[in-house]
C-alpha cells in the first residue's frame, strides 16, 4: 500500500518542480537558521555559528540532487531531458533529420501497409458471435454445394449447431418508381443464415427462419450510408428489387460483409423471395451455392470434416463421378486462395523488411559519420560524471524520436496506401464486388509502434555504442586512424548492392514502360473505337434461354433504326477482358479418343454472339455469311470459324459447308450434335495482346445462350452520354426493369488486359525511386564519415596548398568507384531478368541504349550529388581548425 | 528512528528531530543532518507522517513533522519485528557464551 502511495507522491512530484524546489530552500534556511540561532546561544560567535551548522548539515547540493530524486520519477526527468535536448541536435541538422525521417517512413510505411493486409486476410475475426466456431464448407477444395446436397448435410450432420446456404447474384434495383433500374450485388441466403451466424441488426432486424418467401431486404452498412444517405427511417422502406417490391427490414452491422470475404454484397435477401431466381444463371439440376455454419460447442472442423465426408459419401451422383471429400475452413478467411495468399503476402513481407533493414544500415551508418563530430560533447560530458550508459541512452533517445517521426508519418503513409488499395479492389469493374475490409485496427498500430521501437535499436544502438567507446584521454589528443578493413570492405559491399538493385528495378521499370508503349501500337485484330459496351443481365427478369434471345432481337431492331448507329450486337465475352469460355471441338471423320489421351486435347476458345458482331467490332468476314434469322435454337447448330481453326481442322481448304461436334467427355455418347460452318473470319486478339494466334469459333447466342451478355454499339460519331441515353431508351422499350451497368467504350475495356504490366512497371519504378533515396543516404553518410575520418590528413593538405578539385577527388574516389561497380552489375543482373520476365509478359522490350545511359546518368547524378554536400564541406573546412581537431 | 521520536516528543521540525536523534543515542549516532530530509520526504510519501508549516519556539518559521495514524501502526510493527530479531540475536549471543 505504501508502495502505491510513494508512486502517486512521486507521479504529482512531477509537476509544480518550482515551487516545491523554493519550499525546499525555505525549509533549508530554516534549518540553518535555527541551528545557527543554538550555536550562538552556545557561545559562538555569527562566523563559527554558520561554520558549525554547514558541516554538520552535509553536502548540500548532494542533498537536494537526493531530496529531488526522492521527489520526482528521475527516470521520467531524464528522458524528458533527452528528448528536449535531442529535439535541439535534430532541429541543428534538419536537412539530415527531415532525409532520414523520410526514409525510415517509407520503410515502417511499407511494413505496415504489407501487415495490414495480412492482419485483413489472415487475422482479423469476423464480426459474428464467437467467430471461432463459424465455417465454410465445400466439396472438394472449393466447389460449390449443390442444393440438394446441402439439404442432405443439414439433415444428417451430427457436428455442426447449424448449417446455411448463400450465393451471390445479380439484382435489378430500384429505389424508388421513377428512378431508373440500376444494376446491384445481392446475397440471397437460407433464411437461417443470420441466425447461423448469431449477428444482431444494427438497426431493424435481420432475416429469419420464418422469412421463407419473404419480400424482405437486409441492407449493407456500406449500401445504407452510400444508397440511402444514412437515413434513420430506413426500416419499413419499400425497394423494388426485380421489379418486385420488397421491404427494408434492417441493416447490418459495420464489415459484417467481411464474413463472406472475398464477396462484399450490398443486400441480403432470402433466397426464395419474389421475382428472385435462387442460385440464379444455374439450370435447375445445377443449383449450388457456398456453405457456412457453426460448430457444435467442443466439435473441432477436423471432426465436421470428417463428418460431411461421410455425408457426402453417401449421396448420389452423376455416373462416373468418384466421391467427394468435403472440406472445412474457418470463416471470414480466403479459402481457396489460403496457401497462394499466405505465400504472397509473406515474400511481401520479407522484401519489406530488407528495405527497412537496409534503410536502418544506411542511417546507421550516417549517425556515426554525425557522431564522430560530436566527440568533444561526449568527452566532455564523461568527464563530468556521466556513465557509459547515461550516454548511450541519451544517444538511443535521439534515434527513438527520429524513429517515431518516421513511424507516424509511415502511418499517415499506409493508411493512406491501405484505403486507396481497398477502394481499387472495391471500385474495379469486376464481374462481382470483393472486398476483404482492409482498414486500419488496433492490431496495426500496435505493430506500428514495436516496428519503430525495433528500428530505432537496430538503426541507433551500433553508433550509440561506438560514439560513447571513446576513451577519454584519445578524445582530447589526435584522431585515431580509422578502424578495420573488413569495416570498409562491409561498407563497399553494402553500397554496391545498392546501387545494382537500384539500377535491377530502374531498367525492369524502364523496360516494362517500353513493353507497354509497345503494346498499344499491336494490332489487335479488331477495331475498338467509337464503340460503346455496356453489359446486361436479363436473369433478373428470368429471361431463359427461350425467351432471352427473342429480348435481344427486339432491342437490336430498336437500336439499328436510331440515327447515327451504325450496328450493333450483343455477345457473351468481350475480346481481351481476360475471361474466355473455351470448347473441345473435333471435326467431322475424327473417331472419339480414349481417355488416357484426354488430358492432351486442345481447347477451342468460343464466344455466344449475335448478328452484326463482325460488322460492329471490324472483323472481316473472309468466307461464308454472318449468323442471321436461321440459326435459332432447335434448328441446326451452326458456327463462324476463326482462320486459324479452319487452318488447323482443315488445312488449305475452305471450311465453309463443313462439319464439327463438341467432344463431350463421356464415354457413353462421345459427341454432341453436328455444328455445320457457315462463315470464317479474319483471326484477331481474344484473350491478351500478346498472344500467340488461337483457334476460335463464334456461336450464335439463341444456341449458345448465358443471360450475361455486354451489347455493343458502333455509332457515327457522337459522345458517350448520347449514345447511352439511346440506349437505354431502347432498353426501356422493351422491358423497364432490366438495369444496364458496367458503361464503357470498347477501347477503355481492350486496357484491362494491360493492367498486369502497368502494375508491374509501376511497381518496379517506384521500387527503384525508393532505392535510389537509400543510395543517395548511404553514399551521403560514407563519404561524411570518410571525411571525419581524414580530416587532419585533408587539412594537411590544404595547408600544402593543394587544390580542392583534388581534395574533392581523394574523398569521393573510393564511393564514386563503388557505385560503378554497382552499376555494372546490376546492369547485367537487370539484362538477365528481363528475359526471364519475357516468359510472364510476352513481347518485353530488352534494355535499349538510350534507357540504359539515361539510367547511368541518373544514377551517377546521385552519386554526386550526394558525395558533393560532405566533400565541399571538407574543402571549406578551415585547414587550421583540421589541424587542430 | 524517526517515527520513533514523533511518537515519543510529538510534532517537531527537521532539525530538532535531528537533535533529538543525537541526544538519545547518547552522541553514538552523528549523521550528517541534511540527509534527514530526503528521508523525511519518503516518509511523507508513505503516508507515515504528515507536514505543516508553523512557529518554533524561538519564533522562527519551520515546517513541522507528526505522525499519522498509519504511521503509529506502522512504528508499532517493526517494534514487533526489531524485538523479535533482538531476542533472535540474543539467543544465539547467549549459546556462544554458555560454551565459552
Amino acid at each position: 500500500m505504501r508502495r502505491l502511495h510513494t508512486l502517486v507522491a512521486r507521479l504529482a512530484g512531477l509537476f509544480g518542480k518550482s515551487r516545491r524546489d523554493s519550499e525546499l530552500e525555505d525549509e533549508i534556511a530554516s534549518h540553518f537558521r535555527m541551528h545557527i540561532d543554538d550555536n550562538v546561544r552556545a557561545g559562538m560567535n555569527e562566523a563559527e555559528a554558520r561554520r558549525s551548522a554547514t558541516i554538520a548539515f552535509g553536502g548540500i547540493d548532494v542533498i537536494r540532487e537526493s531530496y529531488r530524486d526522492q521527489r520526482g520519477f528521475p527516470i521520467v526527468e531524464t528522458f524528458v531531458r533527452d528528448v528536449r535536448f535531442g529535439c535541439r541536435m535534430l532541429l541543428k541538422s534538419w536537412g539530415l533529420t527531415a532525409t532520414a525521417i523520410l526514409a525510415l517512413a517509407i520503410g515502417i510505411g511499407a511494413n505496415i501497409v504489407i501487415f495490414g493486409v495480412a492482419n485483413a486476410l489472415f487475422l482479423r475475426q469476423p464480426p459474428v458471435r464467437e467467430p471461432s466456431r463459424v465455417v465454410r464448407s465445400y466439396e472438394n477444395r472449393y466447389t460449390n454445394i449443390p442444393w440438394r446436397h446441402y439439404e442432405a448435410y443439414k439433415q444428417q450432420n451430427e457436428t455442426l449447431e447449424s448449417l446455411a446456404l448463400f450465393q451471390m447474384a445479380s439484382i435489378s434495383l430500384r429505389l424508388n418508381a421513377d428512378a431508373e433500374p440500376e444494376h446491384a450485388f445481392a446475397m440471397t441466403m437460407s433464411p437461417n443464415c443470420f441466425e447461423t451466424l448469431g449477428v444482431n441488426a444494427a438497426k431493424g432486424r435481420t432475416i429469419v427462419s420464418s422469412d421463407e418467401r419473404a419480400a424482405v431486404v437486409v441492407l449493407s452498412d456500406a449500401a445504407w450510408r452510400r444508397r440511402f444517405g444514412s437515413d434513420a427511417g430506413i426500416a419499413g422502406r419499400d425497394i423494388r428489387i426485380n421489379g418486385q417490391l420488397y421491404t427494408v427490414i434492417g441493416v447490418a452491422p459495420p464489415a459484417f460483409e467481411t464474413t463472406f470475404a472475398p464477396f462484399a454484397p450490398e443486400f441480403w435477401l432470402p433466397w426464395n423471395g419474389p421475382g428472385l431466381n435462387p442460385f440464379q444463371g444455374q439450370s435447375n439440376s445445377n443449383r449450388s451455392g457456398h456453405m457456412i455454419g457453426r460448430l457444435k460447442p467442443g466439435i473441432s472442423r477436423a471432426q465436421a470434416q470428417a463428418d460431411l465426408s461421410r455425408i457426402s459419401d453417401s449421396l448420389e451422383r452423376p455416373s462416373g463421378a468418384a466421391a467427394v471429400p468435403v472440406s472445412v475452413y474457418p470463416a471470414g478467411t480466403l479459402a481457396e486462395v489460403e496457401n497462394f495468399a499466405k505465400l504472397f503476402v509473406t515474400l511481401l513481407f520479407v522484401l519489406t523488411g530488407l528495405l527497412l533493414l537496409i534503410t536502418c544500415i544506411n542511417l546507421a551508418t550516417l549517425l556515426l559519420a554525425r557522431g564522430s563530430s560530436r566527440t568533444q560533447e561526449v568527452a566532455t560530458r564523461m568527464a563530468l560524471g556521466a556513465g557509459r550508459f547515461r550516454l548511450v541512452a541519451q544517444l538511443l533517445t535521439e534515434s527513438l524520436m527520429l524513429s517515431c517521426a518516421g513511424a507516424v508519418a509511415g502511418l499517415a503513409l499506409a493508411l493512406v496506401a491501405l484505403r486507396t488499395i481497398e477502394s481499387t479492389i472495391t471500385f474495379s469493374n469486376l464481374p462481382i464486388p470483393i472486398g476483404f475490409g482492409i482498414a486500419a485496427d488496433w492490431r496495426v498500430a500496435a505493430f506500428s509502434i514495436g516496428v519503430a521501437m525495433l528500428t530505432a535499436l537496430l538503426f541507433g544502438l551500433a553508433p550509440a555504442l561506438r560514439i560513447s567507446r571513446l576513451e577519454l584521454a584519445d578524445s582530447f589528443k589526435e584522431r585515431s586512424s580509422s578502424g578495420g578493413r573488413d569495416k570498409s570492405r562491409l561498407r563497399a559491399s553494402l553500397l554496391i548492392a545498392q546501387v545494382a538493385m537500384s539500377v535491377l528495378l530502374l531498367s525492369v521499370g524502364a523496360a516494362l514502360l517500353a513493353s507497354l508503349f509497345n503494346a498499344r501500337t499491336l494490332d489487335h485484330g479488331f477495331n475498338p473505337n467509337g464503340v460503346l459496351t455496356a453489359s446486361l443481365d436479363l436473369s433478373v427478369r428470368n429471361y431463359d434461354a427461350r425467351r432471352g434471345p427473342q429480348f435481344v432481337e427486339s432491342i437490336l431492331e430498336r437500336l439499328r433504326t436510331q440515327p447515327g448507329v451504325r450496328s450493333a450486337t450483343v455477345a457473351r465475352l468481350v475480346p481481351l477482358m481476360i475471361s474466355n469460355t473455351t470448347a473441345t471441338l473435333m471435326k467431322d471423320g475424327q473417331p472419339a479418343p480414349p481417355p488416357n489421351q484426354w488430358r492432351q486435347l486442345e481447347h477451342v476458345y468460343t464466344n455466344g454472339i449475335s448478328r452484326g458482331h463482325f460488322q460492329t467490332l471490324g472483323i472481316p468476314l473472309i468466307a461464308g455469311r454472318d449468323f442471321d434469322a436461321r440459326d435459332q435454337a432447335g434448328k441446326t447448330q451452326v458456327a463462324i470459324v476463326n482462320e486459324t481453326l479452319a487452318r488447323r481442322m482443315w488445312p488449305g481448304e475452305n471450311p465453309v459447308g463443313k462439319r464439327m461436334h463438341l467432344f463431350t467427355f463421356n464415354n457413353a455418347s462421345p459427341f454432341g450434335p453436328w455444328i455445320d460452318v457457315v462463315g470464317m473470319a479474319k483471326d484477331s486478339k481474344y484473350v491478351t495482346l500478346t498472344e500467340e494466334p488461337k483457334a476460335f469459333a463464334y456461336f450464335p447466342l439463341a444456341q449458345d445462350y448465358t443471360s450475361e451478355m455486354t451489347l455493343f454499339v458502333k455509332t457515327e460519331g457522337g459522345d458517350l452520354q448520347s449514345t447511352q441515353r439511346l440506349v437505354r431508351r431502347a432498353l426501356q422499350s422493351v422491358d423497364a426493369e432490366v438495369p444496364l451497368y458496367g458503361v464503357s467504350t470498347l477501347a477503355v475495356d481492350t486496357a484491362l488486359s494491360l493492367l498486369p504490366l502497368k502494375l508491374a512497371a509501376s511497381v518496379s519504378v517506384a521500387l527503384g525511386a525508393v532505392a535510389l533515396m537509400l543510395v543517395m543516404i548511404g553514399i551521403f553518410g560514407v563519404v561524411a564519415y570518410l571525411v571525419r575520418q581524414r580530416t587532419r590528413e585533408i587539412g594537411i593538405r590544404m595547408a600544402l596548398g593543394a587544390q580542392p578539385a583534388s581534395i574533392f577527388r581523394t574523398v569521393t574516389a573510393e564511393p564514386i568507384r563503388w557505385t560503378l561497380i554497382g552499376f555494372a552489375i546490376g546492369t547485367i543482373v537487370s539484362a538477365f531478368v528481363t528475359r526471364a520476365l519475357e516468359i510472364v509478359f510476352r513481347g518485353i522490350a530488352g534494355i535499349d541504349p538510350l534507357g540504359l545511359a539515361a539510367i547511368a546518368g541518373l544514377v551517377l547524378l546521385t552519386a554526386f550529388a550526394a558525395a558533393y554536400v560532405p566533400a565541399r564541406r571538407a574543402i571549406q573546412a578551415n585547414p587550421a581548425a583540421s589541424l587542430q581537431n | 528512528m524517526v517515527l520513533r521520536t514523533l511518537d515519543a516528543i510529538g510534532p517537531l521540525h527537521g532539525y530538532g528531530i535531528a537533535r533529538r536523534i543525537e541526544q538519545i543515542s547518547g552522541q553514538q549516532i552523528l549523521l550528517n543532518y541534511g540527509t534527514l530530509y530526503p528521508a523525511l520526504l519518503k516518509l511523507e510519501q508513505e503516508r507515515f507522517i504528515a507536514a505543516e508549516w508553523g512557529t518554533s519556539d524561538n519564533n522562527r518559521r519551520a515546517k513541522f513533522y507528526r505522525l499519522t495514524a498509519a504511521g503509529a501502526k506502522h512504528l508499532a510493527k517493526e517494534n514487533c519485528e526489531w524485538e523479535r530479531a533482538g531476542d533472535i540475536l540474543n539467543r544465539f549471543l547467549n549459546v556462544k557464551g554458555a560454551n565459552g
